[in-house]
């Protein structure tokens, strides 16, 4: 009892000791100095902290402070904008956060108000920046931080071993649409029993973000159930599963990491920012290789900058904005930290096209920058995501379960409309 | 009492020991598994097979972990700020769950289900109107936010009472009333020793609940200063990539005060378990 007393005493004096300790700390929103403070909320890694700390010395009258949020950043966000707190910038991640943003651009300064935004689209990729406005491009949320061009990872000593080619540019000429990579799928399972697929999810993500139109029109009317893109999505990845061409393991495990490095499986569909994940898996260099992805280019992933309509300092948030976008920023955030530029001028930048090691000496910015280049993308809506979920979950069924693919769809279909019509009401 | 033989040998014991042995595997393992990777390199902890030994990244790790973010700080605060919590959850639960189970008042039974019925709602779905209460009150960006509203819940008052109208005979509050307490002197003197072992379970229970709590701290609070360690712990994961040997370093210190709490008490939280057979 003495014990517990002296413990429940030490904690309220330490209580009591923090709280005057915390009274002291002053309020950061203020503008002290004559200089203007800009809160920045982002995600760990997705800006270069050099960057954001040489903004200070860049713009002497400007104090910007950034946060770097972790999960649930959305939320975070959501709460404050609807509070009237919001930082002076905001991160804003790529699919259905940014089009959820723009579907509340109400909240955010319209940057097309500023001639200087106006001035450096033409910096950006179209589609890219098209992301961040309203479908008659009259209302531009958010500037664009990086993208996610898909390229065609594969394992060279696989291919090579099923008689498959092996040089990046003969890759991309042989496996040029889905059906002649299912053909070679094939191929690499009778020769050497390999599966070209790490699972099926890949399939569906990869071959979506191909197309042009996904779940709903600009307009707003559902599209999910009668697209064909949606539907030839859903076919392949069942075709990969019922000719056994998948692995059937999950992205980002550790699982999915051992079979990178061990073999597991011969190739997948992924964004630039897989890289990372592929050199950290895989021990030996010059294995994996980067071609073009069969099927064409595509886009997935990429973040924003937004600037809540709160802002005390709109002209400020949006320069420093800009300045931490432009084409040398951008392109320095890619050989730190593998963030892959949204402005096409960089891309023949030797920075870029520096030979990869991991890659075995192959220069990867060739197909990214291709994918880049040439994507086509179409309206993403703000429940996107949760869709492809629901798709995925069923694939999944199908893929581990055997679940009858029909019955799957219908299955996935079902609750996508009871989802819908609750988030539509 | 008489499922075990405290006697010399018997199957059954033998049975009984190999199951818990088992439990206990599957319950530490999870926490060896933590150790491990915490002292691995992200490469290394991707590796296969997987290495089920200590590697020599741990203090790496932690350098990282320091360099990227005020991780004392954090601690600090979320000691603060979960201990706070405790006190007065403790505080305010067993004074409402005792006079819910000892006392009559009018609309009783109203008040208590209306407190229940809060516990039906989840959380995630008050979370915009709590944050514009908090905005009115000032109160963004600040402890109370966080301290206030935890300082009592329905589940913890719900417990308690259930736990006082079993324990807490109406002699002995007769008796201290002859005696000349009033209803806080009962409160003080009578029912809270009595309560003492439940508490001690449920200032735990408390604690942890609040210790582990990420989604409000990271909404309410926007000084990084201020941040509790779940939040700052989570600011560690990249867009796209995460330093797991880092995260992980991090997630094990953060979860020392949650085992030197346990470590403390543990005792007692047994004696919370036993103590109505003795009693009654």
């Amino acid at each position: 009892m003495k014990k517990l007393r002296a413990v429940i005493t030490a904690a309220v004096l330490g209580v009591s000791l923090m709280v005057t300790a915390c009274s002291g700390t002053p309020d950061t929103t203020n503008t002290a100095n004559g200089k203007v403070t800009l809160k920045l909320w982002y995600w760990n890694s997705s800006l270069s902290e050099q960057i954001l700390s040489e903004a200070n010395q860049k713009f002497p009258n400007v104090n910007l402070v950034s946060e770097k949020i972790g999960g649930n950043f959305e939320s975070k966000l959501l709460a404050s904008l609807y509070a009237d707190a919001p930082p002076d910038l905001t991160g804003i991640n790529s699919a259905d956060f940014v089009a959820t943003m723009v579907k509340d651009h109400s909240q955010f300064l319209n940057l097309n108000d500023f001639p200087e935004v106006q001035q450096a689209k033409k910096d950006y990729l179209d589609w890219k920046w098209n992301l961040a406005s309203t479908p008659d491009r009259k209302y531009q949320v958010a500037l664009p931080i990086d993208t996610g061009p898909i390229v065609l990872y594969y394992n060279a000593d696989l291919f090579k071993k099923a008689g498959l080619p092996t040089d990046p540019e003969e890759v991309s000429q042989k496996l040029k649409t889905w059906d002649d990579y299912m053909a070679a799928a094939k191929q690499m399972k009778e020769k050497i029993n390999v599966p070209m697929f790490d699972n099926v999810s890949t399939i569906f993500t990869a071959a979506l973000n191909q197309g042009n139109e996904y779940y709903f029109k600009s307009d707003g009317t559902p599209i999910y159930e009668t697209n064909p893109v949606v539907k030839n999505a859903w076919n392949l990845a069942v075709q990969a599963h019922q000719l056994g061409l998948s692995a059937d393991i999950q992205g980002g495990t550790s699982a999915w990491s051992a079979a990178a490095d061990q073999g597991g499986y011969a190739s997948l569909i992924g964004a630039s920012w897989m890289v990372p994940q592929l050199s950290q898996s895989v021990k030996q260099k010059g294995v994996w290789r980067v071609a073009a992805a069969p099927g064409g280019p595509g886009d997935i992933g990429g973040s924003f900058i937004g600037i809540p309509k709160n802002t005390k300092n709109p002209e400020e948030a949006v320069k420093v904005a800009l300045w931490l976008l432009n084409p040398q920023n951008e392109l320095r955030m890619y050989p730190d930290l593998g963030l892959y530029p949204s402005t096409p001028s960089v891309y023949d930048d030797p920075l870029m096209n520096k030979p990869s090691d991991f890659f075995g000496g192959e220069n990867i910015n060739k197909y990214l920058s291709a994918s880049a280049k040439a994507i086509n993308i179409g309206f993403q809506g703000p429940y996107d995501n949760q869709i492809s979920n629901y798709f995925k979950q069923d694939l999944s069924k199908v893929a581990l379960n055997n679940m009858d693919p029909n019955q799957a769809w219908e299955e996935a279909m079902k609750k996508i409309k009871s989802q819908m019509q609750r988030l539509m009401e | 009492m008489s499922t075990v033989d405290t006697k010399g040998f018997s199957l059954s014991k033998v049975f009984l020991y190999i199951g818990l042995l088992i439990w206990l595997v599957f319950s530490v393992f999870p926490f060896y598994w933590m150790i491990v990777t915490a002292s691995r390199g992200t490469s290394s902890i991707f590796s296969y097979p997987p290495h089920l030994t200590f590697g020599s990244d741990l203090v790496v790790n932690t350098q990282h972990l320091l360099a990227n973010i005020p991780f004392f700080r954090s601690m600090l605060n979320s000691v603060f700020v979960s201990g706070s919590i405790t006190l007065l959850h403790l505080f305010f639960c067993s004074l409402a769950g005792f006079a819910f189970a000892k006392y009559e008042f009018p609309a009783k039974k109203q008040l208590f289900y209306l407190m229940l019925a809060t516990m039906m709602v989840p959380g995630q779905l008050g979370l915009v109107p709590s944050f514009i209460i908090m905005k009115t009150f000032h109160w963004v960006n600040t402890y109370y936010a966080l301290i206030i509203p935890g300082a009592a819940s329905a589940f913890g008052i719900f417990w308690l009472k259930q736990f006082s109208e079993s324990t807490i005979h109406d002699d002995l509050l007769n008796a201290g009333r002859i005696d000349g307490c009033g209803n806080f002197r009962l409160y003080y003197h009578v029912a809270l020793p009595i309560m003492r072992p439940t508490l001690t379970a449920f200032g735990i229970f408390s604690f942890m609940g609040s210790w582990n709590d990420y989604l409000w701290p990271l909404i309410i609070l926007n000084d990084p200063v201020r941040y509790t360690i779940q939040v700052t712990l989570s600011s560690l994961n990249g867009i796209y990539f995460k330093d797991y040997g880092m995260v992980m370093a991090g997630t094990l210190y953060a979860t020392i005060p949650l085992l030197v709490l346990f470590a403390i008490f543990s005792n007692k939280l047994m004696g919370a378990v036993t103590v109505g057979a003795i009693k009654s």
